[in-house]
């Protein structure tokens, strides 16, 4: 009985073990420094207030995965001419901003890119050091209370942004790093500044021929 | 650890040695490079050395104190992004600085007679606490983020040290190595420097003080 606990306890313990590295930067209280050392972390003043990524941890004993924090994910549906490369956050407030309404503490924050059909992780690498929008590629920024694919996301707000991808390289392992920053709003209502990223994506997180 | 601490620690030793023979009291300054940042940091020390029994015997005891003060910073730079700006990418230029302080004791073994003088080395251990700081020049943090900044840091632990010198009449000369703190680093900001481990070469004189009598 005591060796079965153990055991339980050492598989829970493995239970996604990814970690991250939250260091607070001096010049920008509340978020994380700009790194590119694969820290797993994103972080922006969303109204002011500091929003930072996290892993959604489900119930410990509902045996689901935990959600990363990041994903990048191809949408191939929507339109014939092209297709939508998402990059999708999920994180939460410490403190919400004052009559910020939209869903709860917690919830997706999304960048969407037009890209061209059969978009490759070749192709995706090719964009270290790129800033959009650029060129006819825009930028579309979203909220959302469940992932952006989910049909009838009523939760959701659609506006536009800015990214920079400072850095993208391939890791050992078939890694992907990339880190940077971004900014964007929603109208007049939802101001996003300061935004920045640094993550190291294994295949599971970047779905991507 | 606070200054504060490792100035009380360092009275309260001074404050429980009982001196029965003649003291002397040492004070050098020199240079010093620090060892453990590829020499980056250049620094005067300034040293008070304080023998409790006569100096000159085959093995004596001390305590001791030593700031170390900047004498150039470390320059480098670092690159800082921007989404709204241009141009987009920027060098920054920064500059380091380190402020040690040190309070231990030590053993001085006399070794060889040269020339009217001796040779001699030294063990010693103690506190160490060191505190940097960083500035970045002309760093416009509205619109730029500098990628992977620095920050000062402030710590000290224990650490110890070999020095090797020579003596003739009260005059001191003195090659000294000192470890870095012995800090763990597990969860600290992430900094581009380490902590300094002094190797400094230093000249003093030594002041002899009256005996006690007892």
């Amino acid at each position: 009985m005591k060796r079965s606990l153990f055991t339980f306890i050492i598989i829970l313990s493995f239970y996604s073990c990814k970690k991250s590295f939250f260091y607070e930067d001096p010049y920008n209280s509340g978020l994380s420094i700009f790194s590119s050392k694969n820290y797993n972390v994103c972080s922006a003043y969303i109204n002011d207030s500091a929003w930072i990524s996290e892993y959604n941890n489900p119930s410990i004993f509902s045996f689901t995965p935990n959600t990363s924090p990041i994903y990048l994910s191809i949408d191939t549906v929507n339109n014939p001419q092209s297709d939508t490369l998402n990059i999708v956050w999920y994180g939460g407030f410490k403190y919400s901003p004052p009559g910020f309404v939209p869903f709860q503490e917690h919830f997706y924050l999304t960048f969407a890119f037009p890209v061209k059909k059969n978009f490759t992780k070749t192709d995706f690498l090719n964009w270290n050091g790129k800033l959009f929008p650029s060129g006819t590629t825009s930028t579309t920024v979203l909220f959302s209370s469940l992932p952006y694919y989910y049909p009838n996301n009523y939760s959701q707000m659609t506006g536009s942004g800015k990214i920079y991808f400072v850095k993208i390289s391939s890791q050992p392992n078939n890694g992907t790093s990339i880190s940077g920053l971004f900014e964007g709003n929603i109208g007049d209502t939802i101001l996003i500044k300061k935004g920045r990223f640094d993550f190291l994506l294994d295949p599971s997180q970047i779905n991507l021929p | 650890m606070q200054p504060k601490t490792l100035f009380l620690f360092f009275i309260a030793l001074a404050l429980s040695i009982h001196a029965f023979s003649q003291q002397q009291i040492n004070i050098a300054t020199g240079l010093s490079v620090d060892m453990n940042n590829k020499g980056n940091f250049v620094q005067t020390p300034v040293y008070v050395q304080w023998f409790a029994t006569n100096p000159n015997k085959i093995v004596s005891f001390f305590v001791y104190g030593e700031m170390f003060f900047p004498v150039a910073g470390y320059s480098g730079s670092d690159s800082a992004f921007s989404v709204n700006t241009q141009p987009n990418a920027i060098k920054i230029s920064k500059t380091i600085y380190n402020y040690n302080l040190c309070l231990g004791l030590g053993l001085r073994f006399k070794t060889f007679k040269i020339n009217n003088g001796y040779l001699f080395e030294e063990l010693t251990w103690g506190l160490s606490y060191q505190k940097f700081t960083v500035n970045y020049k002309n760093y416009n943090s509205t619109n730029y983020d500098i990628l992977n900044p620095d920050k000062g840091l402030n710590n000290g632990s224990f650490f110890c040290g070999f020095n090797i010198g020579y003596k003739k009449n009260n005059w001191v000369l003195k090659l000294s190595a000192q470890t870095p703190p012995f800090i763990l680093r597990l969860k600290e900001y992430p900094v581009s420097y380490n902590y300094a481990a002094p190797l400094q070469l230093t000249i003093g004189y030594g002041f002899n003080l009256q005996k006690h009598k007892k």
